[in-house]
């Protein structure tokens, strides 16, 4: 997947200059968004643990345009992913889905159930895999309560009635797919 | 029909499941605290150079130094040059700088009289600057005897052998001498040899 202009989003507002963000402060708001955003697409704890931390490490080397952000979070996000997306370069994430399948099932279910829920999973993230690419960002970034079809919009640099669209094609799409 | 329905109806609920199970997923534990570590040792390594940056800092310090040092030294060679190069010039003249320069006037060496001088060897003579002579080339060549004054060629001999005054020539002149050295020459040559083998005893053959 084509990785998205941050410059864009650090700069669309450079006359709204807000009080410079504390660090420690953006990492306790923003990790654990950060983290499953890059969950959704590396599939793997650790990895997804370190793109985090690059994505701090590159805010900490642009420490300076913060104050120039106006909307951080999705800014942040945007950083997130393009780091998930070098990292699915090196590596499939498919390689890693049946454990990571097998980590999202609930732990209520019986053992039958689980497995049968593990496979079921597998195939949902196969099918989300297969998606075109902005309809699979649409997606993923759907599935993060925090974000706002707004936000999502800013993330991806397309419009809201745009993002509706997509994540509606995308839906439909992997639901026939599932069905095969 | 109802099947089908069903069918679609799991599959749906998979797919919501799957997204709400990428939503509930909790970072690791203490990931916070590490990413802090992390970017407080960054901001800290970003603070002050690194080894890298303090050698080239240091590389580039000592270069500079070394071209301001030989810049000096150039400038210095350059102005001892050219003072140097001015005075044999300026004899006559005086300084430009107002400084009265001082007249050097060679000094006049006699000549040797060597009479069987090379001519092929030219000698760098006269001028300002004389080089360093010695006192043995300065020094009155020994005069050749050409003119033989009525001698015998076994007079002129004995002339010659005293005017080069080898010690083993002049010592040829002595008839004991002479001898001792025909003696111990006749002796080292006598060393190549091995003595003869003792004669057989040939008592018994004639009988």
């Amino acid at each position: 997947m084509d990785a998205i202009g941050e410059q864009s989003l650090a700069l669309f507002a450079a006359e709204t200059v807000v009080a410079e963000p504390d660090l420690s402060t953006l990492v306790q708001d923003y990790s654990g968004l950060l983290y499953r955003v890059a969950l959704s697409l590396v599939r793997n704890t650790a990895e997804a643990e370190d793109v985090v931390q690059d994505v701090f490490l590159r805010v900490l080397q642009r420490k300076s345009e913060l104050a120039h952000i106006a909307e951080i979070r999705p800014w942040l996000v945007r950083i997130a992913w393009n780091l998930a997306i070098d990292r699915t370069r090196k590596r499939r994430p498919d390689q890693m889905d049946e454990i990571f399948a097998a980590g999202l099932v609930s732990r209520e279910l019986a053992a039958d159930d689980a497995v049968e829920e593990a496979d079921r999973i597998r195939r949902v993230l196969a099918g989300i895999e297969r998606l075109p690419k902005p309809e699979r960002q649409v997606l993923l970034l759907s599935a993060m309560e925090e974000l706002s079809n707004a936000e999502i919009a800013a993330v991806v640099g397309k419009s809201e009635s745009s993002v509706r669209s997509m994540l509606f094609r995308a839906r439909a799409r992997l639901r026939e797919r599932m069905r095969r | 029909m109802n099947m089908r329905n069903d069918l679609r109806h799991n599959d749906e609920g998979a797919i919501d499941r799957t997204l709400a199970a990428l939503t509930r997923s909790t970072p690791p534990e203490g990931m916070e605290a590490r990413i802090n570590q992390r970017l407080r040792y960054a901001h800290a390594v970003a603070g002050k150079p690194g080894p890298v940056r303090a050698s080239i800092g240091t590389w580039w310090f000592g270069a500079l130094t070394g071209v301001a040092v030989a810049s000096l030294v150039f400038c210095i060679a350059a102005l001892a040059l050219r003072g140097g190069a001015t005075h044999p010039t300026s004899n006559s003249q005086p300084s430009s700088h107002g400084i009265e320069a001082v007249t050097i006037t060679p000094v006049a060496v006699p000549e040797p009289q060597v009479p069987c001088a090379a001519p092929a060897i030219e000698r760098k003579t006269g001028g300002a600057r004389r080089p360093l002579q010695l006192r043995a080339a300065a020094a009155p060549a020994k005069p050749a005897t050409t003119a033989d004054h009525g001698l015998t060629p076994q007079e002129r001999e004995l002339v010659r052998l005293t005017q080069v005054a080898n010690p083993k020539d002049l010592s040829t002149m002595s008839t004991e001498a002479r001898a001792a050295l025909d003696a111990q020459q006749a002796a080292a040559f006598q060393k190549f040899f091995t003595p003869p083998p003792p004669p057989p005893h040939d008592e018994g053959v004639n009988e």
